[in-house]
């Protein structure tokens, strides 16, 4: 057989044996690959030298999950809002039905844990409070950040949107007439970066993903005179999901998140600080943990508390998600981390700094009544940079919260709640903390249901919530909302 | 300062989407390719699934997303070959023969249908080196440096398996056709 003629039948040999239909049932195992795995990977760790890190929100909400199923949490939900789009701005408290609040129940099967200095006791009274509309944004965006503006006027930037992909869109949203209307874009998509305002009144955007695989070192500047971002210093290491300060002197304390390594993601205790002065980010004090998605708090004194967050630890057999319970504070004047106390509760979603310098920390505690069992519910800490110790506040109210806003009259409003009896989806509810009382009540809810929206303050008082996710359908998250409402106090 | 936690799952949720996207465009490629190495359908559809799970948890370490095809393809290629060395006394040379009879029956003659099965038979027959060398340059019309690339080894090594698969395959044509010559 000649050379040529081998060549040609080696091809059409190979050729015929590639004649074959994709088999329907192979489409469909690999499209349901990532969460199979990711539900997997949190007790496994990583295959192959790599990891898969389960995500935190998905850390959260199996801890919500597993705890509506032991205790059920229908105090959470007062009520049921009906569903539907914001259609209007400033037009009232959205109807609802009556809202009825139910007691919760003390737990059976698992032993409440006793408080030290929250007081336990029954249902607090429904707290003064409502959502109205506020419209909708120009972009569905769930996972975006918010930054209220010099002038009032509040920065809408990113998100995963419609289609589930990090957006570079942004968009601004001014009370004064109550619409959401387009702004310049960042030069490309990205996720889990931070929004910081600085006293300039521009905003800083650090860090992030490029919502593929790499995590980012470049970071951009928001200005609001001329609506557009451009490109500032670029930090010392990528980092991806990392934590931001402003810090009292007008610099931007920039610490932890995903680094890169030349195969795998890496958790950073490294921290710089950016001088908008210089536009140049410098290397500080590093933490003592390694820390992906930390809350921060600024403290009296102009201290920085650095508290929950992810750390993995690796094993010859994998690496491991764990929630970071071990809490710093950062001192500007040295530049360093020191330890201080820490988390009662394992992980820790948000932290609040209260009008008595006292810090807030929303999280969740694994209960082990039985061993085998890694039951996880809802925890509120109170954290006294006096004494440097955590003490549970909140009892049996206490929320499954993943967003807390300080609000001008010292309360917190606290959104982002699970209906954990309801397959974890999300709810409407919302609940206000009261540090002179130490509990939570619920207050009025929101017309749509929403995980991660954004939350900010603004300066008459009220509070905006936009976007977010939208109930989700299973393991799947929902869709990312437009919708924004505002919270009357 | 909270931070909005839910930028996690963003990003995993990004992520997932990315991956199945991108493994959904390649899907019917990379099962066909896993047949033609392995030559087996059904052996092929766990080859195509395993390697997708190794790609989900390899994810970070695609730097590039243009690079997908290159390094997904890596990644199955490894799992064929792993499933080729561990099948060493079992190569479904039937398969692959029936299968390019079923594809394309000439009826060019006794003599060309033998050679073409001692052909299919001598490929499935191959070091799973040389055959996958063989595959990625007579199928997939690579080249050396591409199938280094794909396969992680130096061009020079690549050369040396497409030679010494040819020159195997070669032999087995040589022989069948003196086997057919011998009968006539």
């Amino acid at each position: 057989m000649s050379d040529e003629r081998l060549d040609r039948e080696l091809g059409e040999i190979l050729r015929a044996a590639a004649d074959v239909e994709l088999p329907a049932r192979l489409a469909d195992r690999v499209a349901s690959i990532p969460s199979r795995r990711s539900q997997s990977a949190a007790s496994r760790g990583a295959i192959g030298g790599a990891r898969t890190r389960l995500p935190i929100g998905s850390m959260a909400l199996v801890g919500v999950v597993i705890l509506a199923l032991v205790w059920g949490v229908p105090r959470l939900a007062p009520g049921f809002a009906p569903f539907g789009a914001a259609t209007a701005c400033g037009a009232g408290p959205t109807p609802r039905p009556p809202v009825t609040v139910k007691s919760g129940p003390t737990p059976t099967t698992l032993p409440a844990t006793p408080s030290p200095t929250g007081p336990v006791g029954p249902t607090p009274t429904q707290a003064p409070g409502y959502f109205e509309p506020a419209g909708s944004m120009t972009t569905s965006r769930a996972g975006a950040t918010a930054t209220l503006l010099l002038d009032g006027r509040v920065l809408i930037v990113g998100g995963s949107s419609g289609a589930g992909y990090p957006t570079a869109s942004a968009e601004l949203y001014d009370p004064e007439t109550c619409s959401f209307s387009a702004t310049g874009s960042m030069p490309a998509p990205r996720a889990n970066y931070t929004a910081t305002p600085l006293t300039d009144g521009r905003v800083l955007i650090a860090g992030g993903f490029d919502g593929f695989t790499n995590s980012l070192a470049t970071d951009l500047l928001y200005d609001p005179t001329t609506g557009a971002f451009r490109a500032t210093g670029s930090m010392t290491s990528p980092r991806s999901n990392p934590s931001a300060t402003l810090l009292g002197d007008g610099r931007v304390l920039i610490a932890g998140g995903e680094g890169v390594s030349p195969n795998h993601e890496v958790d950073l205790a490294s921290a710089e600080i950016y001088d908008p002065k210089t536009g140049r980010f410098t290397p500080t004090g590093s933490m003592g943990t390694a820390r992906v998605g930390a809350a921060t708090a600024p403290l009296p004194g102009g201290k920085i508390l650095f508290v929950g967050g992810v750390s993995t630890a690796c094993t010859a057999a994998g690496c491991d998600d764990r929630p970071a319970s071990a809490a710093e504070v950062y001192d500007p004047a040295t530049g360093t981390f020191s330890p201080t106390g820490s988390l009662l509760a394992g992980w820790a979603s948000s932290a609040t700094a209260l009008k008595d310098g006292r810090v807030l920390v929303l999280g969740a505690i694994r209960n082990l009544p039985i061993p085998v069992l890694p039951i996880m519910r809802p925890q509120a800490e109170l954290y006294d940079p006096k004494t440097g110790k955590f003490t549970m506040t909140g009892g049996h109210q206490t929320p499954v919260g993943m967003n807390a806003t300080l609000l001008p009259d010292g309360r917190v409003l606290v959104l982002g709640s699970f209906d954990a009896a309801n397959g974890g989806d999300t709810v409407s509810a919302a609940v206000l903390y009261d540090p002179t009382t130490g509990t939570f009540a619920p207050t009025g809810s929101m017309a749509v249901a929403r995980s991660g929206p954004t939350v900010t303050l603004l300066r008459d008082g009220r509070v905006l919530v936009a976007g977010g996710a939208g109930p989700r359908g299973g393991d799947v998250p929902g869709p990312p909302l437009d919708s924004a409402e505002l919270f009357v106090p | 300062m909270a931070r909005p936690i839910q930028g996690a799952e963003a990003r995993e949720r990004a992520r997932a989407i990315a991956f199945t996207r991108l493994t959904a465009d390649r899907l019917a490629s990379c099962y066909r390719l896993a047949t033609v190495i392995l030559g087996d359908p059904i052996e092929a559809e766990d080859a195509t699934h395993d390697a997708a799970v190794r790609a989900w948890e390899r994810w970070g370490s695609l730097r590039d997303p243009d690079r997908f095809d290159a390094w997904f393809g890596r990644i199955l290629v490894n799992e064929c070959r792993d499933r080729l060395r561990r099948r060493r006394t079992r190569p479904p040379a039937a398969e692959l023969t029936e299968r390019y009879h079923a594809g394309r029956r000439l009826g060019d003659g006794t003599q060309a249908i033998a050679e073409r099965q001692a052909l299919a038979q001598a490929i499935a027959e191959l070091e799973p080196d040389h055959r996958i060398a063989i595959v990625l340059h007579y199928y997939l019309e690579l080249s050396a440096e591409q199938i280094a690339e794909r396969t992680g080894a130096r061009v020079g090594t690549v050369k040396s398996r497409l030679h010494y698969g040819l020159k195997a395959l070669r032999a087995a044509q040589d022989a069948s056709a003196r086997t057919e010559g011998g009968r006539r």
